[in-house]
């Protein structure tokens, strides 16, 4: 009796122990987001050739390829679009707080403001700027005050996760609430779930085959799947990425116009 | 001149025939140009005063707010700039806010975007919609699940919806979030034309919530005038009103606090900027280490020495203030760090003890979103006026769509915060002013063709008038044998063709206003086509205005005059002798 005692008692501490170390192995959220933002924040230039697939249920699929350069430095970023025809040429530059589209045919500038969209796809100007999620968003919490994490895995090869939700805090977002996917050992995104205002899922974004490049892990394939409408769903895929440094003159009028023709 | 009138008079019912030739050619003239005109200024009058004015208003105030990188397209206090409008713009009709929004929508299967117009309960608005089923009236009811819409029949095709079905919209709202909402088909109309199908309406406040707004705030406010006819009666009331919209400094009345120590004063906004800097270095005596100071930290406020010592503060210590906001239940209250202390004297620099003065950046937060219950206001004619924070600045009026548009997109480059007004006519907004600029175009058209119509006939008048001269020129001889003078002979065609123009214009103004009256009958079975948009109930829509009529007659009357005055001249100048001897 007295050692069926003693054995129920290890047990439980050797449990209380286990759970304990569960608990503590969480991160915070904040650590999380902190972790994002400097995977995300390149510290260098970046030159890559990216095509988008975008599917939409009434006008089908439509093929886009550009060159897209970017400086971290002061969140400057050009492209060109190199296909298909009826684009080709056209480009978008941004330089401090201006963005300008160019149209080929008219060979015209125009200015841009942040809401509008980018070569009629659902990404707008403003989505192009660089945020830190740890700006803009912070840890959800349950009802009982706790931040709502949990380790998973995702897809078919059962990749170890941490799942977790945040909340905006910042007026300037789109999604006021997103939940995230990220690898336990690297911190890398590989799934977000983002949330309309009335908490219904709007869009679920992928991201995979990331590539180490200068101890920097870039995504080469991002899916954003529409969840308000079914069917719809752009594929951006990456390709000839460098993070050699871009002579100044990238970032001009005159260079896209050059580079247009 | 009653003897040349007469002489005149019968020489025209003399050749009967060929007058009447000529005369029916002028009539028809006449009656083309006039149904030309009518037929242009219907298209203009019907876009510009049945469907632009809804879109628009005549005068419209809209404000652009930024804070930092954001732009949102807002009025914070929409009854302060209604009630200034109403009191000072003449020949107001009605005053509505005009809130609309894009939206991607979903229906049973099939997706469109539409424009959601928000719509107020308004017995005017509701008899200008032709409801195919369900009741207007369901669009004001509140429903906790789902918000009611009036969709006309084209986007119910689009949708794939019927009556109480449910379709699902996704915007962004004014602040850039995406939001989704549940709507029921409450009613069903049919659309007038292809243009007006592309909006579906629901109760304003409802959309100003799913949009982002305050019961108190508005997008953009239309004012519509009584019937216009001419554009710029409508541009010199904006002008005027324009004139009028002079911001006063932004202020709050608030209390300060540090520990238990409390103060009331007014609190106003400095603008940061080198052009400001050195009136601000001057007259709060800072440094350019102090001011960078100042500067660099978005809390930092001055505050005046009196207040400094009731609330014994020091510089770089933190204080608290609260204000009542207007609009809301309850105070607001944060903290400001204080970055130097200034003496008040208003012999010397016109600064009272209560003042405080805020960095740009947080009075803006603060202030634009949290309006006061009680405000405060600065001194204009001080020189510290001009840096101050305003209630707005306000955009040049501008004279065309291009011009706006200019306007607009140097705003874009420069680097401004707070809140920016622009008055704008319907005649500013591209539509308007394409339709201003096509309207033109046509009446330039028409007025090409008819001319060159009416120089056809002139050549017929010219040679009438000749050949009346040859086959009179006994008669000529005879008249200034017998005392008729060189001016009266003259005189004597030139009343023949005047009348003959006279009679001729009367009778083409007549026989227009048959032709548009038999053309304006035709219906036209246009549904989904954008010619639509360009009649009302399906008929073509003439517009003669009495002004086109008078300028069509005196124009036509004019060349006909001139065309008659040379060859009559030359008849004058006969020889009383050849002419008596003249035989045909």
């Amino acid at each position: 009796m007295r050692s069926f005692r003693k054995k129920i008692f290890t047990t439980i501490i050797l449990l209380l122990i286990l759970i304990t170390t569960q608990i503590q192995a969480l991160p915070s959220i904040a650590e999380l987001l902190a972790a994002i933002d400097e995977q995300e924040e390149l510290g260098s230039d970046l030159t890559a050739k990216s095509i988008i697939t975008q599917q939409r249920v009434d006008q089908g699929v439509k093929v886009m390829e550009s060159i897209y350069y970017r400086r971290d430095s002061d969140d400057a970023f050009l492209i060109v679009m190199t296909a298909p025809d009826s684009d080709k040429g056209d480009g978008y530059l941004r330089v401090g707080d201006n963005m300008w589209l160019y149209l080929r045919d008219t060979r015209t500038f125009q200015h841009m403001n942040r809401n509008e969209r980018i070569g009629g796809s659902n990404v707008s100007a403003g989505d192009m700027e660089s945020k830190k999620y740890a700006e803009l968003y912070e840890a959800a919490l349950d009802l009982n005050g706790n931040e709502i994490i949990t380790e998973t895995t995702i897809g078919d090869a059962e990749i170890p996760v941490y799942c977790f939700e945040i909340k905006a805090t910042d007026s300037d977002v789109k999604y006021p609430k997103q939940v995230i996917w990220v690898t336990r050992e690297d911190h890398l995104v590989l799934k977000v779930d983002s949330y309309s205002l009335s908490d219904t899922l709007m869009e679920t974004s992928y991201y995979k085959n990331y590539t180490e490049i200068e101890g920097r892990y870039i995504p080469l394939w991002m899916m954003f799947i529409d969840r308000f409408e079914d069917g719809n769903k752009t594929l951006v895929e990456l390709t000839g990425i460098s993070l050699l440094p871009i002579p100044d003159d990238v970032f001009t009028k005159p260079y896209l116009e050059n580079l247009s023709r | 001149m009653g003897m040349i009138t007469k002489i005149s008079f019968r020489n025209l019912i003399r050749q009967k025939r060929r007058n009447i030739l000529l005369g029916t050619g002028i009539a028809l003239s006449m009656c083309l140009f006039i149904v030309s005109c009518s037929f242009v200024n219907g298209i203009s009058d019907n876009l510009l005063n049945n469907v632009i004015v809804y879109m628009t208003g005549h005068i419209s105030i809209t404000a652009q707010e930024k804070m930092g990188d954001s732009t949102v397209d807002i009025i914070r206090d929409k009854d302060k700039l209604i009630q200034f409008a109403m009191e000072n713009i003449e020949g107001i009709n009605e005053v509505w806010e005009d809130v609309n929004t894009l939206a991607r929508c979903l229906g049973n299967g099939k997706a469109t975007t539409m424009a959601l117009v928000g719509m107020w309960e308004d017995e005017g608005l509701k008899d200008y919609f032709d409801v195919i089923t369900g009741n207007i009236n369901d669009i004001f009811l509140t429903d906790e699940r789902y918000t009611p819409i009036l969709i006309y029949n084209t986007t119910a095709e689009d949708l794939n919806v019927e009556l109480n079905d449910i379709i699902k919209a996704k915007i962004t709202n004014i602040y850039g979030v995406i939001d989704n909402r549940n709507f029921k088909v409450a009613a069903i109309a049919k659309a007038d034309n292809v243009f007006m199908s592309f909006a579906s309406f629901v109760e304003i406040n409802a959309l100003k919530e799913f949009m982002g707004y305050k019961e108190y705030e508005t997008g953009t406010i239309d004012i519509i005038l009584e019937k216009v006819e001419n554009p710029y009666s409508v541009i010199q009331k904006a002008d005027l009103f324009h004139e009028l919209l002079l911001p006063e400094s932004a202020g709050i009345n608030a209390s300060f606090s540090i520990n238990d120590s409390t103060a009331s004063g007014n609190l106003f906004g400095l603008k940061l900027n080198e052009e400001n800097q050195s009136i601000i270095m001057q007259t709060f005596s800072l440094t350019p280490e102090q001011y960078n100071e100042f500067s660099n930290n978005e809390r930092s406020i001055l505050i005046n020495e009196q207040m400094a010592r009731d609330l014994n503060i020091n510089s770089g210590e933190r204080i608290y203030f609260e204000y009542k906001t207007k609009f809301t239940e309850g105070s607001f209250s944060d903290y400001l760090i204080v970055k130097g202390i200034f003496t008040a004297n208003s012999d010397k620099n016109g600064l009272e003890n209560n003042i405080v003065f805020a960095h740009e950046d947080v009075f803006n937060k603060h202030y634009f979103s949290n309006l006061p219950e009680q405000t405060a206001v600065f001194n204009i004619e001080h020189e510290l006026f001009p840096v101050l924070v305003k209630e707005w600045e306000i955009l040049e009026r501008s004279e065309n769509s291009d011009e706006s548009r200019i306007k607009h997109q140097k705003l874009n480059r420069t680097d401004w915060n707070g809140t920016i007004l622009d008055i704008q006519t319907m005649y500013e907004f591209p539509m308007a002013d394409g339709v201003l600029k096509l309207a033109g175009a046509l009446n330039i058209i028409s007025f090409i063709a008819v001319f060159i119509l009416f120089s056809i006939i002139l050549i017929g008048v010219i040679n009438s008038i000749r050949m009346s001269i040859r086959e009179r020129t006994r008669e000529i001889g005879t008249n200034r044998a017998i005392g008729m003078l060189k001016g009266d002979v003259k005189a004597v065609f030139v009343f023949e063709v005047l009348f003959l123009t006279v009679f001729a214009c009367i009778a083409g103004i007549i026989l227009a206003f048959i032709l548009m009256g038999a053309l304006g009958s035709i219906v036209f079975d246009v549904e989904d086509n954008p010619i639509s948009m360009l009649l009302i109930n399906d008929q073509i829509y003439f517009f003669p205005t009495a002004f086109s009529i008078f300028i069509s007659f005196i124009l036509i009357l004019l060349i006909a005059l001139v065309i008659a005055y040379f060859p009559s001249g030359k008849a004058a100048k006969m020889k009383i002798a050849d002419a008596l001897r003249h035989y045909e």
